[in-house]
């Protein structure tokens, strides 16, 4: 056997290539190969465990504070609501907040309100705004009459200031914002 | 935390001084009808008086005066010419009658209970206006009780005289 095995050695190269791989699986190439395994084993447990803790340390520290947040956002929300539900369910109107509009009599520090709603005309309005204001000038507003001094003006959702009277009044209603009580002189001025 | 428990403070105080204030009203209001002005609408006459009826009830309910207080803050009133404020609760008063009754009682010394008290002769010779969010100076009494409440930011009392001579000074 021994003399047979140095003889192969020397012949032949693919004989040495077969002679190499088995000398691996041998005893002395097993000690090789288990070391080798033994760093592999190494450098891929820890990596991945480390990354675990990292990614489960990562969700508890961030869950927690979200969690918090999100809830109180959520009941502050629900508040808010619940609130803004209660007012707007008081109202009960098709105008809403918009059924009383502001009046200012030009001259006057302190306005009036008017709820339009109530109103089913112009008459109405003008008798109404001469009950408010009627008794601060000599002889009443007499508005929408041509011997009047007074003039009826009234802004637009848009801003845009406009004279009462000149369109049907619903569409009147459902645009005006509020109204202001101008002297004849006052109203000629462009706005 | 630290921002709300002073607010909390704050209306525990208001509410304890109002809770007298309101105390004494009863006593002082013993006419159980008051007709308003002509001016006013009557859906704000009759709305106002199911308001007073609401807030007799509503005062024995500590728990809805809790919820309520939380939700308005107490009110600026402001006497024109007087550099000193005063503080009210408007939740605490459930009609306009309430309100004037309790700015006589501010403003008026010795006052006595009157029948025919309203917001045009709560304080002999003012008006009773407030701003409101867009302040905007409107006179107080137009608008229903509880839109009243949830619009009104302060309350100014203005003498008439000085109402007037804006007219003057125009004309």
């Amino acid at each position: 056997m021994d003399p047979n095995t140095p003889a192969d050695f020397f012949k032949g190269s693919s004989k040495f290539h077969t002679y190499y791989s088995q000398t691996k699986k041998g005893g002395g190439v097993i000690d090789l190969g288990l070391s080798l395994r033994t760093i592999q084993h190494e450098t891929y447990l820890p990596p991945a465990r480390m990354i675990g803790l990292d990614g489960y340390g990562e969700l508890i520290d961030w869950s927690q504070p979200s969690y918090n947040s999100i809830t109180q956002l959520k009941s502050e929300d629900t508040g808010h609501q619940r609130l803004a539900q209660g007012y707007y369910n008081n109202e009960g109107e098709s105008r809403g907040k918009y059924a009383y509009v502001k009046v200012n009599l030009d001259g006057l520090v302190v306005g009036r309100k008017v709820c339009l709603v109530d109103q089913g005309a112009y008459a109405t309005l003008a008798l109404q705004l001469n009950d408010m204001f009627g008794m601060q000038t000599v002889s009443g507003l007499r508005l929408f009459q041509t011997e009047s001094e007074f003039s009826l003006v009234y802004r637009d959702r848009e801003g845009i200031w406009r004279n009462v009277g000149d369109v049907p009044w619903k569409e009147f209603v459902e645009s005006v914002d509020r109204m202001r009580i101008a002297r004849r002189n006052d109203a000629l001025l462009p706005f | 935390m630290n921002s709300f428990e002073p607010q909390s403070q704050d209306s525990l105080q208001r509410r304890f001084h109002q809770d007298n204030s309101t105390t004494q009203q009863p006593r002082d209001t013993t006419t159980p009808f008051i007709p308003k002005p002509a001016s006013k609408n009557h859906n704000n006459s009759n709305s106002s008086s199911g308001a007073a009826g609401r807030s007799f009830q509503g005062f024995g309910l500590n728990v809805e005066d809790d919820l309520v207080s939380s939700v308005v803050p107490p009110v600026t009133v402001v006497l024109e010419g007087r550099s000193i404020c005063q503080r009210i609760s408007l939740d605490k008063h459930g009609s306009y009658q309430s309100l004037a009754s309790a700015l006589r009682q501010m403003f008026v010394d010795g006052a006595d209970s009157t029948d025919d008290l309203d917001l045009s002769n709560a304080i002999p010779g003012h008006l009773i206006a407030y701003e409101d969010m867009e302040n905007d100076l409107l006179l107080a009494g137009d608008l229903t009780w509880k839109d009243f409440v949830r619009v009104a930011k302060r309350i100014r009392i203005l003498p008439v005289k000085g109402n007037t001579r804006q007219v003057k000074r125009n004309e």
